[in-house]
């Protein structure tokens, strides 16, 4: 059951923490005309091709006490970064990283900016242009950007092995349980945990489907 | 006063200096495609970073004047009704300056404010995007072809309820391809070419400093003035006194029992016969002051009536049959419209 909990704690901060992130990174991607934006574009698309356990790997160096960046965590939060659950969330950040821009990059360059100019011209701030412009106009993408952080967030498993090793209640999501159970050949708790993940993954990409269906993409040309 | 915009691409160099006198409030902008009228609206809205704008405006830089902006394509927001866009303009107004009603009635959009915009037709939704940008309460009003998918009737009550707001004190900058809209509209008018105003005036004057370098001549017309004399509903036209003549005309602006028409060169008929048999109702004496070259097998013939000017434009053939001449009478012929 803490697998369950710590596995949609993780991947709600995780998701809401890129959106927070991601939205203001593809809004500069979209509007950014220079000749590095490919390779920008290509660092952040990295985590698609690149194997978890690379990923993985890296970020363990990095997090670790002996880095600058894990020092530095350790002397602002008195906590080790690698295997904690502060871990599992940064690293989850920019594993899904990808799954959470670019939905957003897609839509922001598809919108006409002349909607936002229009709303310059009537006054409106950079604030209020981006909530009551942007945004819902964007919705569709915002909502499949949130979904498939989440979703992909669930599903993650050789980055967490390498960052958060296997601590129950403090590292252990789901997908290492499941890993867990089959190693010691427990298959009938592991069907139980597959199938559970299997179907909530169904479900969360038919409804995103179904949303993105009904969204009103028409209105970004 | 006096605007002045400079900015450069790689395919346009502007540069262009607008008087705009005080007295005037609808100015007219209208030159060949590609001259730089829509984006040197976009410069002064302010939406050009790379563009100088230098002016003075009622003692306030131009560049900080509140000014609205109606795109060609209407651009209204897609996530909102009809009625939500208006009212979203209407929040961001510093001054309500504006009766809300009185303005969608104005733009014609008291049916349509709980549609959605993408269930509009073109014409629609440049009204609502017109009346969108009075609501939010502009110091000028920039309008880039804002009536252009509009019916001529539709058209013409747009533009006199632009014109009734012009009168009251809201400056409006108009660009639009057809000068027959200007000629009637705008009381200056500047023509531009190559991101750079060559002509500029009165809309008058204006208008006769083109008439000799239109490329064609399908789009010369005239415009004719005279005493408002009556409205005839059952009709559906006005009568006006004309050089001592009664004209008949659907849709003429009117102005303090002043009206004013537009007409086609290529509406305008001319014969030698003053008793008027013709199902044609407009007829006006005139005398002939000059005929043109033939030009793809058509000759403009300039006509003078009193102190009006009327041009008819027929075809070689006729010239040839009927041969009219410098200084002869004719009778000039028009249908209502």
């Amino acid at each position: 059951m803490d697998a369950i909990w710590l596995t949609l704690e993780l991947a709600l901060i995780t998701s809401l923490v890129l959106m927070l992130i991601a939205t203001p990174l593809a809004w500069k991607l979209s509007r950014w005309q220079h000749k590095a934006k490919n390779l920008v574009l290509a660092v952040v698309a990295l985590p698609l091709v690149l194997p978890p356990t690379v990923l993985g790997f890296y970020l363990l160096v990095v997090f670790s006490p002996d880095a600058l960046a894990g020092q530095l965590w350790q002397a602002v939060t008195g906590q080790q970064l690698a295997f904690s659950f502060s871990g599992l969330v940064l690293g989850s950040v920019i594993y899904s990283l990808p799954f959470a821009v670019q939905p957003l990059y897609a839509s922001f360059i598809q919108l006409d900016s002349r909607y936002i100019d229009v709303a310059r011209t009537m006054g409106m701030s950079k604030w209020s242009r981006f909530r009551r412009i942007i945004m819902p106009i964007c919705k569709p993408a915002f909502i499949v950007a949130l979904g498939l952080s989440f979703a992909h967030t669930i599903g993650e498993f050789g980055v967490v092995l390498m960052i958060g090793g296997n601590i129950p209640g403090e590292t252990q999501v789901l997908s290492i349980a499941l890993f867990e159970h089959v190693e010691a050949l427990e298959y009938g708790q592991a069907h139980a945990l597959a199938l559970g993940l299997l179907v909530f993954s169904f479900l969360l990409m038919a409804l995103l489907y179904r949303y993105n269906r009904n969204g009103v993409s028409s209105w970004k040309s | 006063m006096e605007v002045v915009v400079q900015a450069a691409w790689d395919n346009l160099q502007l540069n262009a200096s607008i008087q705009l006198p005080a007295t005037t409030q609808f100015i007219g902008l209208s030159g060949p495609s590609g001259a730089g009228k829509s984006t040197l609206l976009r410069c002064l809205a302010g939406l050009t970073g790379s563009a100088k704008v230098t002016g003075q405006w009622e003692n306030s830089r131009i560049a900080r004047v509140r000014t609205g902006l109606v795109f060609q394509d209407s651009l209204l927001f897609p996530h909102l009704s009809v009625g939500q866009n208006l009212l979203l303009a209407a929040d961001f107004a510093k001054q309500q300056t504006y009766h809300f009603d009185e303005v969608v009635l104005g733009c014609k959009c008291n049916h349509l404010m709980t549609r959605m915009p993408d269930t509009l037709s073109g014409g629609e939704a440049q009204r609502v995007a017109i009346a969108r940008a009075i609501l939010n309460s502009p110091q000028i009003l920039l309008l880039d072809e804002p009536v252009s998918a509009l019916d001529d009737t539709l058209k013409h009550d747009v533009l006199k309820y632009l014109t009734k707001l012009a009168r009251s004190g809201l400056k409006m900058l108009m660009v639009s391809h057809d000068l027959r809209e200007l000629a009637l509209y705008s009381e200056y008018m500047a023509w531009m070419e190559q991101g750079s105003i060559v002509h500029q005036g009165a809309s008058n004057d204006v208008l006769a400093q083109l008439t000799p370098s239109m490329p064609n001549f399908e789009q010369q017309f005239s415009v004719l003035k005279g005493a408002l004399k009556a409205h005839l509903p059952e009709q559906a036209c006005y009568a006006i006194e004309c050089e001592g003549h009664t004209l008949y005309a659907r849709h003429p602006v009117v102005s303090k029992e002043q009206a004013m028409l537009t007409i086609d060169a290529r509406d305008v008929s001319i014969d030698r016969q003053e008793a008027n048999a013709s199902s044609i109702v407009n007829a006006l004496p005139c005398v002939i002051e000059s005929v043109s070259e033939s030009r793809g097998g058509q000759v403009m013939i300039n006509l003078m009536s009193g102190r009006s000017r009327l041009f008819a434009l027929i075809s070689q053939l006729s010239q040839e049959r009927l041969q009219f001449r410098e200084g002869e009478a004719v009778t000039a012929r028009f249908k209502l419209r």
